[in-house]
């Protein structure tokens, strides 16, 4: 029986092209800088802190400066998948890319796995996962590997944006390791997340209670376009290192984005990560898409992420590898 | 420096550029596509960039730089297949096959794929992007040149163009090359100005673009050694042209020894189909005469004196007839015999013949630029045409002739038909077998006679009105062909349909910028 070799694809000047870059270095080991609480209110599953609930300006042109001080990557996933009779196949191409002299540099890797819960299927191939709850799973794995990408790939002394949450329903402790991991090689991950209907500002603010539908929609009324919120830091009760810094950033008038960074980066470098947002809103201008918000590079990532995954044929793949006859026909692309 | 294959798409090879490639391949470019041991020898045919990464307008609008990554770009290029060096035998053609890398062709690649002739005409390969030609390079910045089949020569070629494009330069460089390399004979007739009467001596330029020409197919400018200009002798060349004597002689026309049918060179314009008459005319005077060293003169009293205008004719063909001339016509050609009188019979001036033309490795210039020469010349060409294509009819010749007729139509004019072209026609025709060439040069293409256009298989433009060449079926722009720089041509090269434009090298004699 025939095996898909996971595969990664690394442009030839991966490595070569940093090397032009000599960006500034993003020291991220410095001490912990104190976050002055002033107002802390609770709510049953965690705790928010902040300090004033205050709308901040934003400037493209010192974003734009932060571009060429620093080493800006990204990540972005596409995934393929099939639903199939005997169970649920998977494409990935996990995409990583970094912002090069003269051109985006990508690093992708594209794996394959089969979801079943036949155990029989299972033991006979090495890509096929045994399992009762496919579709969580399935998310584990994805989330489990581009973690693992990402701590293999991206540049040290760089700038990480990833699309989507910091914290999933699952892997906690992953994501934490993961970020200290980055930690300690420089590497700054942020988040950015579009859709949500979060409220942790709204629940746990006492005056904003039961006023808006979500944060996003008080932070749209709140925040004019060019702006952004203040940091809230968020902790979990019940797993204190499950901690975030977030703040809401609008770049044009329709609904803002939430960016997310991991609570001990915030702490320790707390200007930076300020700084950073002005980045943040010139890469969104940068891309320019008024209905679709997302930093450029991001962007680029998905568009490489994309791109690659077509180059497999996943029904073919199938057949290859002996799961002939038991696909039906669905096939739709899922973001997730 | 490579350029990826994309795939195939309605029969072009579409290829797109790698990122350490920096710039447009233009049109006509000569890519070399590597496949293991295999190669394909592509040209291009399209050429544009593309922007990747499309950055925000809205960047724009705000007056900011944007990132540098978003001003990627690559050149996407549409190619034909013009040669495949593969030892594959099995009938069957190779795939080009996605992803496989293609480069700049070398200089050797390209001469492979358009069927370069060793020892053959070098001519640089040229193409037309964004309003501006230029020499091809290869990756080492030298300039692409291929060496064209010498046969060209002999399959007549045309050359045309607006004033000061180059037709002159060319026939020069082509003429020299007859001489030195074909170690044939040229005659060439000069109607304007001192425009060929100098290839005695080397051409003479501070151009560096020209220099490095000529270092690339390494030549030295130089005089043809063998060098004749005949002109009449009743002219006189002005002193402030600084020319040397050694190389002018003086000619005549002698009334015994023309044939009777270069007589219709006088008849330059006379459109009446009557006057065509004047050769059997003649003839039948001549044929009369009992004594031998008589004059032209003689021919005119006696025609001038039948006011009845009733003649005795006698065709080549023996027949005697005999004719009256329309009062017109016998007073038309009374006038051009008497203006024509001037050339014939001067003691100062020699009668030449085909062996004053027919020696290996020389060049000899009939200068007509002189007031009334083109009636001269029109008289003493047909005289010339006639006895080459006798001489290498009956073999007493084997040198290789090429023949070089400036503004061809002031010699031919009214000739629509194969007889009134007469041995031009049959040069043109028989060109191949017996060795012998002619070079065309006009500046618009329509004055070519027509009987003569489908015999002429190299066409060569300088820059033209697109209206003109439009009917040649070129695919062309008016901006790519009425821009042409000097020296730059569009063409179709009999044997070498892979080729388009070219720019000549500078003539190597008779040429001073
Ligand atoms: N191959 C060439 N390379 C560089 N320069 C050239 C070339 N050919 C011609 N030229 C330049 O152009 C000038 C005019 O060329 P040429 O006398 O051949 O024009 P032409 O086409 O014969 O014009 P006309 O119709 O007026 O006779 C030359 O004197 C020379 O300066
Ligand atoms: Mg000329």
């Amino acid at each position: 029986m025939h095996k898909f070799q996971n595969r990664i694809i690394i442009d030839p000047n991966f490595f070569l092209s940093v090397e032009e870059l000599s960006k500034k270095n993003i020291d991220l080991s410095s001490n912990f800088e104190k976050f002055p609480l002033i107002s802390a209110e609770f709510l049953n599953e965690g705790n928010l802190y902040f300090n004033n609930i205050v709308a901040e300006n934003l400037f493209v042109e010192k974003g734009q400066k932060i571009t060429s001080d620093y080493i800006i990557g990204a990540y972005d996933e596409s995934i393929n998948k099939y639903n199939g009779l005997a169970g649920n196949a998977y494409l990935i191409s996990h995409t990583y890319i970094y912002i090069g002299k003269k051109d985006y540099i990508p690093a992708i890797y594209l794996s394959f796995f089969f979801f079943s819960r036949s155990k029989e299927l299972a033991v006979k191939n090495t890509n096929l996962i045994y399992s009762n709850d496919l579709e969580s799973e399935a998310r584990k794995v994805i989330h489990d590997q581009m973690l693992e990408f990402l701590k293999e790939n991206s540049i040290k002394n760089s700038i990480l944006l990833i699309d989507g949450p910091i914290f999933t329903g699952s892997l906690t402790t992953k994501t934490i390791d993961f970020n200290e991991y980055m930690v300690e090689k420089n590497i700054l991950p942020i988040y950015i997340v579009k859709n949500s209907i979060s409220n942790l500002v709204c629940d746990n603010v006492f005056s904003l209670k039961h006023k808006y539908n979500s944060d996003m929609h008080w932070a749209y009324k709140f925040l004019k376009p060019g702006q952004r919120s203040n940091f809230f830091i968020y902790e979990e009760k019940k797993s204190k290192r499950r901690a975030k810094a977030f703040c809401y950033l609008k770049t044009f008038d329709i609904s803002p984005v939430r960016i997310e960074v991991y609570k001990d980066i915030y702490l320790g470098k707390q200007e930076l990560v300020e700084d950073l947002m002005h980045l943040i809103y010139f890469l969104i201008i940068a891309q320019g898409e008024k209905q679709n918000p997302q930093p450029r590079p991001i962007i680029i990532a998905e568009s490489f992420s994309r791109e690659s995954i077509k180059l497999f044929n996943l029904n073919k793949l199938m057949r290859k590898i002996g799961i002939e006859g038991i696909m039906n026909q669905n096939r739709n692309m899922v973001n997730f | 420096m490579s350029w990826i294959v994309l795939g195939e798409d309605k029969g072009d090879i579409s290829l797109v550029s790698s990122r350490e490639i920096d710039g447009i391949a233009p049109k006509g470019t000569y890519l070399t596509i590597e496949n293991g041991k295999k190669k394909y020898i592509v040209r291009v045919t399209k050429s544009f960039q593309t922007q990747p990464y499309n950055p925000s307008p809205l960047l724009i609008d705000m007056n900011l730089e944007g990132l540098e990554a978003d001003k990627k770009c690559q050149n996407i290029i549409k190619a034909v297949r013009i040669k495949d060096i593969s030892d594959r035998d099995d009938g069957l053609i190779d795939f080009i096959r996605p992803q496989l890398k293609a480069r700049r062709s070398t200089v050797q690649e390209v001469k492979n794929a358009v069927r370069d002739k060793k020892e053959g005409i070098p001519i640089f390969l040229s193409t037309v992007f964004a309003n501006s030609i230029q020499i091809l390079k290869d990756n080492n910045k030298n300039p692409i040149h291929i060496n064209l089949h010498p046969e060209i020569f002999f399959h007549q070629i045309l050359i045309c163009g607006k004033t000061g494009r180059g037709k002159t330069v060319a026939s020069k460089y082509l003429a020299q090359f007859f001489v030195e390399k074909l170690k044939g004979a040229v005659l060439a007739v000069n109607v304007k100005e001192t425009d060929l009467i100098k290839m005695y001596k080397k051409s003479e330029t501070k151009e560096g673009s020209i220099l490095k020409e000529w270092e690339a197919i390494g030549k030295k400018p130089h005089g043809i050694y063998n060098f004749q200009v005949f002109y009449p002798s009743n002219t006189s060349y002005s002193p402030d042209l600084d020319i040397d004597k050694k190389y002018f002689k003086p000619i005549s026309l002698d009334i015994n020894e023309i044939d009777p049918e270069s007589l219709t060179g006088i008849l330059n314009n006379i459109t009446d189909i009557a006057a065509l008459h004047l050769p059997d005319i003649f003839r039948h005077w001549k044929d009369s005469q009992t004594t031998t060293g008589f004059r032209f003169m003689n021919f005119y009293n006696y025609f001038s004196s039948r006011e009845n205008r009733e003649f005795q004719t006698l065709n080549s063909r023996g027949d005697e007839a005999q004719i009256k001339l329309p009062y017109g016509t016998y007073q038309n050609i009374l006038r051009n015999l008497n203006s024509a009188s001037e050339f014939f019979d001067d003691p100062n001036g020699e009668f030449i013949t085909e062996k004053d033309i027919l020696n290996r490795e020389s060049m000899c210039v009939i200068d007509v630029a002189s007031k009334k020469g083109i009636n001269f010349g029109a008289i003493l060409l047909r005289d010339l045409l006639k006895r080459i294509v006798k001489a290498k009819t009956e073999g007493s010749s084997d040198v290789p002739i090429l023949i070089i007729i400036d503004e061809v139509h002031q010699f031919y004019k009214n000739a629509n038909s194969a007889e009134a072209l007469g041995d031009l026609d049959v040069i043109c025709r028989t060109g191949r077998s017996k060795e012998i060439g002619v070079i065309f040069s006009s500046q618009n293409p329509n004055d070519i006679p027509k009987g003569l256009e489908s015999v002429i298989n190299t066409k060569i433009f300088f820059g033209s009105e697109h209206s003109v060449i439009k009917k040649f079926g070129f695919n062309v722009s008016a901006n790519e062909i009425e821009n042409l720089e000097r020296g730059y041509a569009l063409a179709t090269i009999y044997g070498t349909p892979q080729v388009k434009f070219i720019k000549f090298p500078l003539s190597f004699s008779g040429v001073f910028i």
